[in-house]
């Protein structure tokens, strides 16, 4: 401690060599900003690094986390953007990105066989493997009784103060609420709404949480993606899951999207990746790992315990509605919620 | 002297300042004029009053909460001897090491299974949980200030007075500064976290931000719905600044000698029972879940083999920015100190602790607009920038410890020194230094805590490729497995321990036990 | 009576008492001189029980105070109190707030307070600086805001460590016949410990002479009056 300055030199000196070793530019990569949990992205990645030799340099998000950070860091970025490609676990903020303007139309040959449900007319984005928005049930509680067939049953009085649901303002139960606005009408999802909230329904911290509410028999049902209930039944849980609504207005299915960035720095490296996401083996992976979600194309193969997309009836909503409709969904949500 | 003053305001300005400025003109800037319009969103409706309301509420009820608790410790450590005292004196360190989300989490599991024998309800269970992961702070602060009185100014209370009077009129009035300043912490932690009231499903206002956010993506409304937290701030650090207008901390003497006004009896047998019973509330409740949850031992090591680099990832950018936060704080706190009241000070108070109550994601979106640009790209894209973005968020505290352990110096001090030399800066490396050496451990310590555990800056900032590791831990809670949450953060915990121990150790080393008497 | 028998008192860093006997009537002032170092500070604070002999006893007023043992009669209690070497008042009490944590000790009805507290900041001739803090005032008048805080609970003794090292000579004389007086009008029995023999001999009725923990002489002010530098030297040089 006799002299700070040698010490405060070298430490500059340090620094500044650190900083620039990380801004010598590597030119054969990619960057991916990711709301897919790292356990199931991360691997993929990798291989296509492995299969490519491209460097896939990736920031990982939860969708739950209620900070949004990466979405909100492209629009931030959006002047001189980082990044060249969003890989997002759900599909209304990539639609968002696309009204900000921030993505930029790619309309990838993988991509060919593709349902049109799940793709933008003009190739902003691209959806593929789905998951669904689903009851999960505690089979233990529910032996032997009637399990609801529609979420519209659970406004009744059996199940009064037995229902979990995450937050209705972020992730994708907040693309839930916003799909009934859709489908029913504002007037009909509001009443919805009031009438769960009066039925005494819990409302939780994330999709997670309703789950592990309902694996810990807490409440016997509760809303969830299929991938949190997969992932509980995979571990030998005693829970079951419901598609709502199969003989009425069909189950909620929500892709995984990926979109190119508008003025990305590695244009040529993102479209390879995008090629890859969309190809049939990324889906057969999705479908395979614990994430189990649902190939949009019928010919990817899949394990037993995942339904095929055409033997389950889906929503009839447009993704690009369900994107118009959030705001007033989430500010509804927001006054009935929020207290 | 000069130049180095003006380096730290320049970089201060820089790191900190602008993008505070940044975020809060913001919004005047609507389409491109100027504009007061998105300012409707702070007519405030009666639901978002009422939210406003809780949160006031919680913060006070959490700070009263932590000041009970880390006062009593602070002062059971300090003037009770008490048996295995030094085991004590480390093991409070312990909760600050764990993320308050995780004691939530812990905390939310034990009251659902105990929940058929007691009720808590939300607000309190909360506001429990709060206390117990920041009374810490209040009690580093406290027991340095605790250390630095003038042992005859309190003997003189005891002689005359005994010794509960003492304690009361002379002790903790000493301390007032590092009450108020621990005290400041903890409310502005609570006041602005919404992560532990969530996980309790408590509604706070800060929840309304985030809406505004991640629901609604309206960047200036969440901005403006921020104001009222920072005018809340404002009118703390105006009511801690009138409340020590004119008081003056600074011992006569300076024998730093320790004191017990309890050696012996009924007070050593209630102390320990109180202190024992707040180490296992805040330190053994959570390690025993958290060492449950985790199971077996090849999850460490597995958890080792694959986050050891984003491990050392996260400690070298904490370490750095800690570094740098504290040079800049020692310079900040000390000019701050020796600057005369006034409407000057006021506003170097209020600006240095600005930081406190900025929603992380709006100072990540601040430092991406004003630093992701061509004359910047050589250090954007870099872990320069994560460093800048721990430097900005939490320099107030550094800052904060630091000035209450520079209102215990006496600047006579200073004088005498300045008449055998010239060099102002030798004289702060050899008497300043050496007198608040606690003050900069301390503020280091927090620095670095605070640092390893940002997720909501660093998530904006972190350039592609590396994680750290609250980015790694959130991404398993997400995920579910808990198992590995909790050995990440048992691994974390003991990590900082090692870090604290360190620490401690080049404490003694700098400054050797006879040096201190 | 203060009374002090056979105490010694070591610390890590070597003795600072050895068998120290002394006793003080009631009424009287007792002056401990010696050189720096010599062990009186030790003394003061093993009478005034902030510390604990570790072998001896203490009897105040024929009573056990402390004993190698324990601390019988806590400091508190014991109705003595002390001004400091430094003088150790309270950065964040005001001239009055002194007075008034003092006496709110002393069973006294609230009304009175504020009367019994200008009584005596009056004495010290401090009436007018009641809302002042200590770092506002001059360095007589930290002097005698020390000592009316020592008198102000009317304790039986009091002990003084070098109080009075750091000021003028003018002043000086005025503070020692503001002791003297007080001691009259309260009957104090004061221990006075010193470097100056001036201020021992004007002030004492016996002194002792108090070198490496050791008392090496004992008599009466007079004496010292005599005394030349060598006979000082004999008893201050510091033995090894």
């Amino acid at each position: 401690m006799k002299s700070p300055y040698w010490f405060l030199i070298i430490l500059n000196i340090f620094f500044i060599s650190f900083a620039i070793s990380c801004s010598i530019k590597n030119e054969n990569q990619v960057v991916v900003y990711t709301s897919v949990d790292q356990v199931f992205s991360e691997p993929i990645l990798k291989r296509f690094e492995k299969e490519t030799g491209i460097k896939v340099q990736a920031v990982y998000d939860v969708e739950a986390s209620k900070t949004t950070g990466l979405f909100n860091r492209l629009l931030a970025e959006a002047k001189l953007p980082k990044c060249d490609i969003f890989w997002n676990s759900e599909v209304v903020r990539t639609i968002v990105l696309k009204y900000k303007g921030i993505i930029y139309p790619y309309k990838s040959p993988s991509a060919r066989d593709i349902p049109n449900r799940f793709k933008d007319p003009e190739g902003y984005w691209t959806g593929f493997a789905t998951r669904a928005r689903i009851l999960i049930y505690n089979s233990k509680l529910l032996k032997g009784k009637k399990k609801p067939e529609s979420i519209f049953e659970l406004t009744r009085p059996t199940w009064r103060d037995k229902v979990a649901m995450a937050f209705p303002l972020f992730g994708t139960t907040a693309t839930h609420v916003a799909a009934l606005w859709s489908y029913l009408g504002e007037e009909k999802a509001k009443q919805y709404l009031i009438s769960l909230k009066k039925n005494g329904i819990l409302i939780v911290n994330g999709n997670s949480v309703a789950r592990d509410l309902v694996v810990k028999g807490r409440v016997p049902i509760a809303f969830t993606d299929t991938d949190d209930a997969n992932s509980a039944i995979q571990k030998g849980k005693e829970v079951g899951i419901i598609f709502p609504d199969q003989k009425g207005m069909g189950t909620l299915f929500i892709p995984n999207t990926v979109a190119m960035i508008k003025g990305c720095p590695h244009p040529g490296e993102a479209r390879k990746l995008i090629d890859y996401l969309l190809s049939h083996e990324v889906e057969r992976n999705l479908a395979f790992s614990e994430s189990a979600q649902i190939p949009v194309r019928s010919d990817v193969e899949r394990p037993n315990n995942v339904s095929s997309w055409s033997s389950l009836k889906a929503m009839e909503v447009d993704y690009e509605t369900i994107a118009k409709n959030m705001e007033a969904a989430t500010i509804f949500c927001r006054e009935l919620f929020v207290r | 002297m000069r130049w180095i003053s003006l380096i730290v305001i320049a970089l201060f300005f820089l790191i900190v300042l602008i993008p505070i400025t940044y975020i809060l003109l913001n919004p005047f800037c609507y389409q491109g004029h100027f504009s007061f319009y998105p300012l409707k969103e702070l007519i405030l409706s009666s639901r978002q009053i009422n939210l406003l309301k809780t949160s006031i509420f919680f913060a006070v009820s959490a700070t009263s909460l932590a000041l009970f608790l880390g006062v009593s410790y602070a002062v059971l450590l300090e003037r009770v001897l008490l048996p295995a005292r030094s085991f004590m004196a480390a093991a409070y360190i312990i909760p600050i090491l764990i993320p308050s989300y995780i004691q939530a989490i812990v905390w939310d599991s034990f009251f659902n299974a105990t929940r058929n024998l007691f009720y808590i309800s939300p607000f309190w269970a909360a506001t429990l949980c709060l206390a117990l992961s920041y009374f810490p702070y209040i009690t580093l602060i406290v027991v340095g200030g605790l250390q630095g009185i003038d042992q005859a100014s309190e003997e003189a209370g005891l002689l005359q007075r005994g010794k509960f009077p003492t304690l009361i009129g002379i002790t903790l009035p000493l301390v007032r500064p590092h009450i108020i300043t621990g005290a400041l912490f903890v409310f502005v932690f609570s006041i602005i976290d919404f992560g532990v009231p969530d996980i309790f499903r408590l509604r706070v206002y800060p929840v309304e931000i985030f809406v505004q956010f991640s629901g609604l993506y309206n960047e200036k409304a969440a901005i403006v719905l921020s104001y009222p937290l920072l005018i809340i701030m404002a009118f703390l650090i105006l009511l801690q600044m009138k409340f020590m207008l004119g008081k003056n901390y600074i011992g006569f003497s300076h024998v730093e000698r320790r004191i017990f006004f309890w050696t012996s009896g009924q007070a050593k047998f209630i102390g320990t029972i109180f202190i024992c019973f707040i180490l296992g509330m805040s330190t053994m409740v959570p390690l025993v879940i958290l060492m449950g949850k985790a199971g077996s031992i090849s999850i460490f090591v597995n958890i080792l083999k694959n986050s050891w680099y984003s491990l050392c990832y996260s400690i070298l950018l904490a370490f750095f920015a800690t570094l740098i936060m504290t040079i800049l704080a020692f310079w900040i706190a000390y000019s701050l100190e020796r600057m005369s009241q006034g409407k000057r000070k006021f506003l170097g108070e209020y600006l240095t602790q600005l930081p406190f109550v900025m929603p992380p994601i709006l100072l990540g979106i601040a430092l991406i607009r004003i630093w992701n640009q061509p004359f910047s790209a050589w250090f954007y894209q870099t872990p320069l920038m994560i460093i800048m973005g721990y430097v900005a968020h939490y320099i107030p505290f550094p800052i904060r410890a630091l000035s209450s352990a520079f209102k215990q110096i006496d600047p006579h001090l200073e004088d005498a020194a300045y008449l055998t030399t010239q060099n102002r800066i030798r004289i702060i490396v050899r008497i300043i230094l050496p007198l608040i050496k606690k003050g900069i451990l301390a503020a280091f310590f927090i620095g670095f805590v605070l640092s390893l555990s940002d997720l909501g800056v660093t998530l904006l900032i972190i350039p592609p490729g590396p994680s750290t590791i609250p980015i790694e831990s959130y991404n398993f809670m997400h995920y579910g497995a808990e198992n590995k949450v909790a050995a990440l953060c048992l691994i974390l915990v003991i990590i900082q321990i090692i870090f604290a121990v360190s620490i401690w150790s080049i404490y003694n080393v700098i400054c050797p036990a006879n040096e201190r008497q | 009576m203060i009374s002090v028998t056979g105490i010694s008192k070591s610390y890590a860093t070597g003795d600072a008492i050895k068998n120290v006997n002394l006793t003080v009537d009631k009424g009287k002032i007792l002056a401990v001189l010696g050189p720096s170092g010599g062990g009186k500070t030790t003394l003061l604070r093993l009478i005034a029980g902030l510390e604990r002999p570790d072998s001896g006893i203490i009897e105040l007023n024929g009573q056990k105070a402390s004993d190698s043992e324990k601390i019988i009669i806590p400091p508190s209690n014991r109705k003595l109190s002390m001004i400091f070497q430094d003088l150790a008042l309270w950065p964040h009490m005001s001239v009055f707030e002194h007075v008034k944590f003092i006496l709110n000790g002393v069973e006294l009805p609230k009304s009175q307070i504020l009367d019994h507290a200008t009584k005596i900041l009056c004495k010290v001739h401090l009436h007018n600086k009641l809302y002042h803090y200590p770092h506002q005032l001059s360095g007589g008048e930290k002097q005698r805001l020390a000592i009316a805080r020592a008198i102000c609970s009317r304790p039986f003794y009091l002990l003084m460590d070098e109080p009075f090292s750091s000021l003028d000579v003018v002043l000086k004389q005025e503070m020692m016949d503001l002791i003297l007086k007080l001691k009259k009008d309260y009957h104090m029995t004061v221990i006075y410990v010193t470097h100056e023999l001036q201020e021992a001999a004007y002030l004492a009725d016996r002194v002792v002479i108090l070198n490496n923990g050791r008392i090496v002489w004992s008599g009466y002010p007079n004496e010292i009056n005599k005394w030349t530098i060598t006979d000082i030297g004999k008893f201050f040089r510091r033995h090894k």
